[in-house]
């Protein structure tokens, strides 16, 4: 990619990032790069290029947090996992911001989010398995109670940014986003997994 | 087109994944014994030989230490038909072979130290 249409893609991102993805026009993302529309047009015919374009990038970052998992055979898997997931977050806002919109008008890349989300629900179901076996999470629990866990995780890494802007944050903390996920996690830790959890997570915290 | 996986063909792949953490072991210094076992092998002079059987010429590569002669190892490396064909190629296995490529280990009966009254 040149230095200008990188430079098109990053103030797309940061206009998209503040106005939300609708509301941004090609005008905008000149003037932001300090280039004629017409220049812009040179590069990017439509803003659904701009907007495919700047995807790419987010494609790559959802393949690299997908590629974190049993990297580390205990807890901080998973916290270092939600740490990578975070930068996206704070990264790529419009895209959990907009995602109706994304839905909607650009079909193939809300598959491609998609696609993410379900892998990522997958390795979270396979990592509660993994733990139980290490008699990290209790295992005689009420059936499906996992499954229900791990779709409340998702639908809180899906909607955090969301929730967080609705209630006025202005700047995404990831300690905040951390502590939530292992909220649902904590009370279905063993003994054994207090244990682990105090000694690799909770000094994460401090 | 992009690479796209089942979502159970990732379940097992991940379950596979997880337990690796289970089935593997960590390594012991002694599983490595089998290389030290082998480094006699780079002080050998090779020797090529040729033998006739059943019709066939087999090549032989002698692998003999340098400095003790009895510890050696044979192998077959190939068979053929042509006495002319087995020598050429003999000679290029055991240029092939040799860890010595100058050619400067050497070996010859004397060493083995034979009673020859």
């Amino acid at each position: 990619m040149t230095p200008t249409k990188q430079k098109i893609i990053s103030a797309a991102i940061y206009l998209f990032n503040e106005h939300g993805l609708a509301n941004v026009r090609l005008q905008q993302i000149a003037d932001e790069v300090g280039i004629s529309i017409g220049n812009l047009a040179y590069h990017f015919s439509t803003k659904e290029i701009i907007v495919c374009t700047a995807f790419e990038p987010l494609q790559d970052k959802f393949g690299e947090v997908l590629q974190l998992y049993s990297l580390y055979p205990n807890l901080l898997d998973l916290d270092v996992q939600m740490s990578k997931l975070f930068t996206i977050l704070k990264e790529f806002k419009f895209c959990f911001l907009d995602l109706l919109e994304i839905q909607r008008s650009y079909p193939e890349l809300y598959h491609v989010y998609q696609n993410f989300v379900s892998k990522l629900g997958i390795q979270l179901k396979k990592r509660i398995e993994f733990n139980q076996k290490r008699e990290i999470l209790y295992t005689h629990i009420a059936p499906h109670t996992y499954q229900q866990l791990t779709q409340a995780i998702i639908l809180s890494i899906t909607h955090w940014v969301s929730q967080e802007t609705l209630s006025g944050e202005t700047y995404l903390q990831e300690k905040k986003f951390r502590e939530a996920i292992w909220f649902y996690l904590k009370p279905y830790l063993t003994e054994k997994g207090q244990d682990e959890f105090h000694a690799l997570i909770k000094p994460l915290f401090l | 087109m992009p690479f796209r996986m089942s979502a159970a063909a990732y379940n097992s792949l991940l379950e596979s994944l997880d337990n690796l953490h289970f089935i593997e072991k960590k390594g012991q210094s002694k599983d490595l014994t089998f290389l030290a076992d082998d480094w006699w092998l780079a002080d050998t002079v090779v020797i090529e030989y040729l033998t006739y059987r059943r019709g066939m010429w087999e090549i032989h590569l002698i692998f003999a230490h340098y400095r003790q002669p009895c510890k050696l190892l044979k192998r077959i490396i190939t068979t053929t038909y042509c006495p002319k064909k087995a020598e050429i190629t003999a000679k290029l296995m055991r240029k092939l072979a040799a860890k010595d490529q100058r050619g400067t280990l050497h070996l010859d009966e004397d060493d083995y130290g034979f009673m020859k009254n």
